[in-house]
């Protein structure tokens, strides 16, 4: 006979899941690497190859934004769809919901509808290294354009994560010939559309609208804060020089100190968070950490540079709320510091 | 032997099981929208899973928590993992190494489909 093999204990398991996550700070650790509208751009660039390689047609340079009213929306999207482009048309709903965004009556955050030209699918498809659509069946085609879209979304859902929306939930999309929509209500709540459209003479060849509601933060990142003193600790001046101007110009006060000792003195003047590295003389990141926390006074969050492969010992430490390892982008710190601060 | 996928995006699942299934792929796939729901197919199929591929980027339980939690169980720690992701950073390759020295392979969105059957092959059975 067999022996039985028992099935996991599913509690256990996930009290280890979560034991880890916290124990390695995983939770808050962000992933980075695209930068939003990636795609977007990716596309704009293919098409730009497509049309200015083989037929020499002028695709708009840029992508065109323009705010328009909500009613002019989906009710009317088969007749819309068949205005914008005049061959066949396929066009998807991707709808965004959140469900930690602190919006209870609304839960719905953001729709996008997608329109692509089916003709130049196979083009986009293999700019997007996806050959292994076949764009000769129906059934795949159609998949192919879900993929495309779906891609384009996917940026979208980044750039919301990365407005703090972090437990989004995006829709599965279905995509329809033009022939087979039926059309979708407008979203309740939803305020403003804005319509991003790449043209070739003057006709949309791909347009992405984005219904949003008031609520919504604005998608541009140079939103204003109020100056917050941030101290950064690194014996390295050259840091120090880089790090200072980078921050300055995104509306913080900055505040430096080349070890842990003059981190200290500093501390007095009420940072609100510490960028420190782990590694100086006199008073090392450690040490600095250790005398903070068993000070009376001000214990702002820490983020942490480390050039070491010593995670496992960074996150023992109380009071670290995330680190970056060097070298790091300008972009990782401010998005760390905004997080954080 | 069984193949875990575990991604929130529909299309995604789809797509990575097209693109198994194109290049010949015949292993019985299971599909999970996020770490929690990964949990609970390991917690009862374990025993046939040969191969989990992961998303990094997901609601309730990401890739990299499941991941953390996963090796540190006897049962699981063997089980071969590959990152799907579109967080291809170097530094997030270098975060998924030191969650899971022995990360099976770390894929970036989108993906060409001989990586992906060169990630996977050495794991079939």
């Amino acid at each position: 006979m067999e022996e039985e093999i028992k099935p996991l204990d599913l509690r256990k398991l996930k009290e280890i899941v979560q034991q880890e996550s916290t124990r390695l700070n995983l939770r808050s650790y962000s992933v980075e690497g695209e930068s939003a509208f990636t795609l977007a751009l990716a596309l704009t660039a293919a098409v730009k190859k497509i049309f200015f390689e083989k037929s020499g047609t002028t695709f708009s340079r840029e992508p065109k934004l323009e705010k328009k009213p909500v009613t002019q929306f989906v009710h009317r999207m088969r007749v819309d769809a068949m205005e914008k482009f005049n061959a066949t048309t396929v066009f998807s709903v991707v709808e965004f919901t959140a469900n930690e965004a602190g919006l209870d009556k609304a839960k719905y955050l953001l729709t996008l509808v997608i329109y692509l030209e089916q003709k130049f699918l196979p083009e986009f498809l293999r700019l997007l290294q996806y050959p292994y659509i076949d764009s000769d069946s129906d059934l795949e085609l159609k998949d192919g354009c879900g993929t495309v879209i779906n891609l384009i979304a996917g940026q979208y859902k980044r750039e919301m994560a990365q407005l703090g929306y972090k437990d989004l939930t995006m829709s599965p999309f279905e995509s329809y010939i033009n022939t087979a929509a039926d059309g979708i209500g407008i979203p309740k709540g939803a305020t403003e559309k804005y319509e991003l459209s790449f043209e070739i003479e003057g006709t949309p060849r791909l347009v992405v609208e984005m219904m949003t509601m008031a609520t919504l933060p604005k998608w541009s990142s140079q939103e204003k804060t109020v100056a917050k003193k941030i101290l950064v600790i690194d014996d390295d001046p050259g840091l120090i020089k880089t790090v200072e101007p980078l921050l300055k110009s995104h509306g913080y006060e900055v505040l430096s100190a080349h070890d842990g000792v003059e981190g200290i003195a500093r501390l007095k003047e009420k940072p609100d968070l510490i960028i420190l590295d782990m590694q100086m003389p006199h008073m090392d990141g450690y040490e600095f950490i250790l005398a903070m926390n068993n000070s009376t006074g001000t214990k702002p969050p820490v983020i942490v540079l480390t050039v070491r492969e010593d995670l496992n010992e960074i996150v023992k430490i109380e009071n670290i709320k995330e680190y970056l390892i060097k070298p790091f982008q300008p972009d990782s710190l401010l998005k760390t510091i905004q997080r954080n601060i | 032997m069984k193949i875990l996928i575990v991604d929130d995006s529909l299309l995604d699942r789809k797509l990575l099981i097209r693109t198994l299934m194109k290049m010949g792929i015949t292993q019985e796939i299971l599909q999970a929208e996020n770490g929690e729901q990964a949990m609970e197919i390991l917690a009862t199929n374990y025993m046939d899973i040969g191969l989990i591929l992961l998303d990094w980027q997901m609601p309730k339980v990401s890739g990299i928590e499941l991941m953390a939690g996963v090796v540190k169980i006897p049962e699981l720690s063997k089980l071969p993992i590959i990152m799907v992701t579109a967080s291809g950073s170097d530094e997030n390759k270098r975060a998924a190494y030191q969650v899971n020295p022995n990360l099976a392979g770390f894929l970036v969105k989108p993906y060409k489909p001989e990586d992906l059957l060169a990630a996977i092959k050495p794991f079939l059975r």
